[in-house]
């Protein structure tokens, strides 16, 4: 009699498990991993029912997050007259941007913190600057209640710096604001925040790919 | 022409003033503009290194291609970047160097007087508190 045939016949009925008892483990085992992996972006921001009316580089309307369903977006808050810490922002966004491939449903959306001077115009000719792909990248304005409160429900921070002037008498001023760079997923719900002029490009490529994995 | 010709024997004449910094009291390494279109800001980032025995004190940068030049230093707090304008300068102490970076302390150029394209070149000045004011050539780049 070989081995297997002595633990065969010595096996009790009793301490055999059901086949079900297997089917369940594994089921739980598998949620315990999808609960592991979604926690891993856990929902910041819901937009998903939310349509901000703002206005495009084209001056075309656009309703924000509502219009970009079905693409995961990487959404920074700036302004074009920003002169230190939002180009370091673009130019992240801008890398990240080269690094994932043009046929993903991934955009690149950068909405003003400045309202009343960043008109269409202005948020195109910041486009050339940057040589923005327009056909990847949106970049929006608003009116300032709206931008307000897009900004209140995403909690993000701007406020005025004093006014100061110029020689010639032009009135000017800047933004203190939050450095903040943000990955939506498809549902238009805002899963991770980065600070935005020190974001590690590499790890907001990876969660791009790991978000556009999960849905 | 002959304004075109005025204008080069300006810029030669900076660039000789910016050679003559040739003692070597007063190094400027890696400066750089960033790009910007007429009208909007930009900035200039770079080190400056103060080879003498005494601290030095920038007191103002200025440069015809912006309205307004300005010393600022970018703070973050909780998250929330606030530029605070430097208007007493920054000290170089002896033997030691003054990074103008990203993100932190930075010339502010405010509303470009035309558009700075990567490889145009600007000129500034520096103005010290000891020293003679120093001009440089400064490159646009993209970072």
């Amino acid at each position: 009699m070989t081995l297997s045939k002595i633990v065969e016949n010595n096996e009790k009925p009793e301490n055999r498990r059901p086949g079900w008892f297997s089917e369940i483990l594994f089921l739980l085992v598998v949620s315990i991993l999808l609960v592991r992996c979604s926690s891993e972006f856990p929902v910041e921001h819901d937009l998903s029912k939310k349509a901000f009316r703002l206005i495009d580089q084209n001056g075309r309307s656009v309703a924000f997050p509502a219009d970009f369903r079905d693409t995961v977006l990487l959404v920074a808050f700036t302004y074009t007259a920003c002169p230190d810490i939002c180009p370091l922002t673009t130019d992240r966004l801008l890398q990240a941007s080269e690094r994932i491939p043009e046929e993903l449903p991934v955009r690149f959306v950068l909405i003003t913190l400045d309202p009343q001077r960043d008109t269409p115009q202005q948020l195109r000719d910041y486009a050339d600057l940057y040589q923005l792909d327009l056909q990847r990248w949106r970049l929006l304005t608003g009116t300032i209640a709206t931008i307000d409160s897009l900004r209140s429900a995403m909690e993000i921070y701007a406020v005025r710096s004093p006014l100061k002037k110029l020689p010639d008498g032009t009135a000017y001023y800047f933004i203190n604001h939050t450095d903040a760079l943000c990955l939506f997923d498809r549902q238009g719900r805002e899963r991770q925040r980065y600070k935005g002029s020190e974001a590690d490009v590499e790890r907001v490529v990876r969660d791009v790919q790991q978000l556009l994995s999960q849905q | 022409m002959k304004r075109q010709g005025a204008v080069g024997f300006l810029l030669l004449l900076l660039w000789a003033c910016s050679s003559s910094d040739s003692t070597g009291e007063l190094e400027f390494r890696n400066f750089r503009a960033t790009p910007g279109k007429e009208g909007f800001n930009a900035a200039l980032y770079g080190v400056i290194e103060n080879n003498t025995d005494f601290p030095e004190t920038l007191r103002t940068v200025t440069s015809p291609a912006a309205k307004v030049t300005e010393i600022h230093r970018t703070v973050h707090t909780d998250g929330i970047a606030m530029m605070q304008p430097v208007p007493e300068g920054v000290v170089i102490p002896p033997h030691s160097t003054f990074s103008f970076r990203p993100g932190d302390y930075h010339i502010m150029l405010i509303q470009l007087r035309r558009s700075l394209s990567v490889g145009d070149s600007i000129e500034v000045a520096f103005s010290f508190a000891r020293k003679p004011s120093q001009y440089i050539v400064v490159s646009v780049k993209r970072r």
